[in-house]
C-alpha cells in the first residue's frame, strides 16, 4: 500500500494517533503536500457517503474528522503561502433563539474537512449576525444555517432572507431536524442538507467546486 | 380478551386526581378521575404482565411520573437550571424549553478523568420526606414511576459535550466501560431509595440513542457498551419487583432489538421520528410499547387522531399511550372520549 493510500485508510478508520506520524512519513517519501490534502479530502466524501447510509455513525464520522485535522496540522506549515485547493470561506451557525450545537459541529467538522476554510458563529445567532461576518471575513462563498427546533423554524428563515437580502448571490445551505428540502425551498434557500455527511457534497455542489 | 363490558356510569368523575411536586419541572396538568370497573393499579399491572387489561393503559391518567426534588437531577434540569448530580451546570433556555448544558464547557476533557469525578452520595438526599409527601397525596391509586434522568450516554454527554462524548465511545470503549459499571452501582442505589421511600412499580431511566432520522452509534456499540449495564439495571429493578422502561427518544428502530436483549420492559419512544406501525409490527410482540402523542387542534381531526393511534397501538401486546391537548376549550370531553376508545379497543382486542 502506498503511504498516501495508507492515509487515506487512517482517516477514514479514524485512526487519529497515528495520522500525523503517516502524513509525516509521506512527505518524507516525496509525496506533495497537496496530494495528501487531496487524499484526505476524498477520504472524508467516502465517510460521509458512508454517515448517509448508515453504514457509519456519528462516533465513527467524529474520529475520522479528528483524524484528518491531525494529519492537516503536520501539512499546514508546509502549505502556508502555497495555493492550495481551499474551496472558500463558509460561515455557519444555529439561528436565533436555538442553542443546539451538535448538528452545526458535525457539519462544520465535515465542511472543513472537505477544504472550506470554516467561521463557527455558534449558537443563538441573530440574522443579522450572518451578514456581519460576511462583512468582516475574506472571500466568503457560503453560509450554512442550522435550527434543531420546529420553535425556531421561523428564525431559520429570517436569517436566509436577511442573508439573501443584503448578498443576494450568496449562497446558503440550511439544514436541521425539522427542516426539509420543501421548507429550504419555501424560505428561500439554495441547498438542504439532510444529514451532516452529504452536508459537504452538497455545499461543493451549491459553490460549483 | 377483557371481561368486563363497558358501562356509561364508568364515564361519571369522582373529583381530580391529586399531585405533589412537579412533572419534569412543569406543573403536572389537571386529570380528572373517572369510574372504571377495576382499579388503574390492577388494570396496569396486567398490561405490564402481558395479561389481558380492560382498557389501554393511559400513562397520563393511570399513572404518575414521580420527578423528585431531592435528585439534584431534577431542579438542575428543569426550566431554571442549576447544578446536576455531578455538578454539571445546566442553563435556563429562553425559548420556554428545558434547560440543557451548557455548552463547550465539558466537565470531562478526557473520558479517562472519570475516576476524579466527585460521586453523589445518594443516601444523603432528602428522601424520606419527599417520599412521604408523595405517598400522603397520591397514595396507591395509580402506577408511581420513579424517573432517572440521565441514564448512560446521555450522562456521558452531559459530562463531555456531545461530541466527545460520541468520540469517547469508540476511542476509549474500555475506560466507557469502567464508567458505565460505576454509574450502574449508582443507579442501582437510586433505585433501592425509589422503592423504599416512594414504592414505585415502574423504573424510567432517559437514554437517546438517537436523532429525528437515524440512531447516534451502531447497534454493536449498543451492544458492547450498553446491554451489559442495563441487563444489570434492569435485573436489579425486576429482583424488587419492579418494571423497568426505557425512555429512549429519537429513531432508533434499529436498536430496539437490543432494550428486547437487555430485558427492558417497556420503551417510551418517539412516535414522530419513526413509522409506528412498522414499530409495533416489528417489536409489538415482544416489548411493551409506550407513545404519547399531540392532539390536533381541529375537534373533528382530534377524535380521527385519537381513534386511529388508540387502532395501531392496540396491535402490541403490551401498549401504553398518552394524549397531551394543549388547546383550552373543545367541543367535545377528550377525557372522556380517550377513556372510552381505550376501553373499546380492550374490549375487541383477542389476546
Amino acid at each position: 500500500m502506498s503511504s498516501i493510500e495508507e492515509i487515506k485508510v487512517l482517516v477514514e478508520t479514524g485512526k487519529s494517533k497515528k495520522v500525523a506520524a503517516a502524513v509525516q512519513e509521506a512527505l518524507n517519501d516525496g509525496e506533495k503536500a497537496q496530494d495528501i490534502l487531496d487524499a484526505m479530502i476524498a477520504s472524508m466524501g467516502v465517510v460521509g457517503d458512508k454517515f448517509s447510509s448508515a453504514e457509519i455513525f456519528v462516533p465513527e464520522m467524529l474520529i475520522a474528522a479528528k483524524s484528518m485535522s491531525k494529519g492537516v496540522e503536520v501539512l499546514k506549515p508546509i502549505m502556508a503561502g502555497e495555493n492550495s485547493n481551499f474551496l472558500g470561506t463558509c460561515i455557519m451557525g444555529t439561528v436565533a433563539g436555538d442553542l443546539h450545537d451538535i448538528g452545526k459541529n458535525l457539519v462544520v467538522m465535515m465542511l472543513e474537512s472537505a477544504g472550506f476554510d470554516m467561521v463557527d458563529l455558534g449558537v443563538d445567532v441573530p440574522a443579522e449576525k450572518f451578514v456581519e461576518a460576511i462583512k468582516e471575513n475574506d472571500n466568503v462563498v457560503l453560509v450554512a444555517c442550522s435550527g434543531l427546533l420546529t420553535t425556531t423554524m421561523p428564525a431559520l428563515k429570517e436569517a436566509v432572507q436577511t442573508i439573501k437580502t443584503a448578498y443576494p448571490e450568496m449562497k446558503v445551505i440550511v439544514g436541521g431536524a425539522p427542516v426539509t428540502q420543501e421548507y429550504a425551498n419555501e424560505i428561500g434557500a439554495d441547498g438542504y442538507a439532510p444529514d451532516a455527511g452529504s452536508s459537504a457534497s452538497k455545499a461543493k455542489e451549491l459553490i460549483g467546486a | 380478551m377483557a371481561k368486563i363490558n363497558f358501562d356509561e356510569k364508568e364515564l361519571q368523575g369522582q373529583g381530580m386526581y391529586a399531585f405533589e411536586g412537579t412533572w419534569y419541572g412543569a406543573p403536572y396538568g389537571p386529570i380528572e378521575q373517572l369510574s372504571p370497573p377495576i382499579s388503574p393499579v390492577e388494570n396496569f399491572k396486567s398490561c405490564l404482565a402481558g395479561e389481558a387489561y380492560e382498557w389501554m393503559p393511559d400513562c397520563s391518567c393511570d399513572l404518575v411520573d414521580i420527578t423528585p426534588h431531592c435528585i439534584p437531577d431534577v431542579d438542575a434540569s428543569d426550566y431554571e437550571g442549576g447544578i446536576d448530580t455531578f455538578g454539571v451546570k445546566w442553563v435556563a433556555l429562553e425559548n420556554g424549553l428545558p434547560a440543557m448544558v451548557e455548552p463547550g464547557k465539558p466537565v470531562l476533557k478526557d473520558i479517562s478523568d472519570w475516576k476524579n469525578l466527585a460521586w453523589p452520595d445518594v443516601a444523603s438526599w432528602d428522601w424520606e420526606a419527599c417520599g412521604k409527601r408523595y405517598q400522603e397525596k397520591i397514595g396507591d391509586g395509580r402506577i408511581k414511576r420513579g424517573i432517572m434522568l440521565s441514564s448512560y450516554f446521555e450522562r456521558l454527554i452531559s459530562l463531555m459535550d456531545f461530541e466527545g462524548a460520541a468520540m469517547a465511545l469508540v476511542e476509549d470503549p474500555e475506560e466507557v466501560e469502567e464508567f458505565f459499571d460505576k454509574l450502574t452501582d449508582y443507579h442501582l442505589e437510586v433505585v433501592n431509595h425509589y422503592k423504599k421511600y416512594f414504592d414505585v412499580d415502574v423504573i424510567m431511566a432517559h437514554d437517546d440513542w438517537a436523532a429525528q432520522r437515524s440512531p447516534f452509534f451502531s447497534i454493536n456499540t449498543v451492544r458492547t457498551l450498553l446491554v451489559p449495564q442495563y441487563k444489570r439495571f434492569v435485573q436489579h429493578c425486576h429482583d424488587l419487583g419492579i418494571y423497568f422502561t426505557l425512555h429512549s427518544c429519537g429513531n432508533g428502530k434499529i436498536l430496539a432489538p437490543t432494550m428486547i436483549e437487555a430485558g427492558v420492559d417497556f420503551w417510551q419512544l418517539q412516535e414522530n421520528a419513526m413509522d409506528l406501525e412498522e414499530v409495533v409490527s416489528l417489536y409489538g410482540d415482544t416489548i411493551g410499547l409506550e407513545s404519547y402523542f399531540e392532539v390536533p387542534a381541529d375537534d373533528t381531526e382530534a377524535k380521527a387522531f385519537i381513534i386511529n393511534k388508540i387502532q395501531i397501538m392496540s396491535k402490541a401486546k403490551k401498549p401504553m399511550i398518552s394524549f397531551f391537548d394543549l388547546q383550552e376549550s373543545r367541543s367535545f370531553d377528550v377525557r372522556r372520549f380517550v377513556y372510552e376508545q381505550q376501553r373499546k379497543a380492550a374490549l375487541a382486542k383477542t389476546n
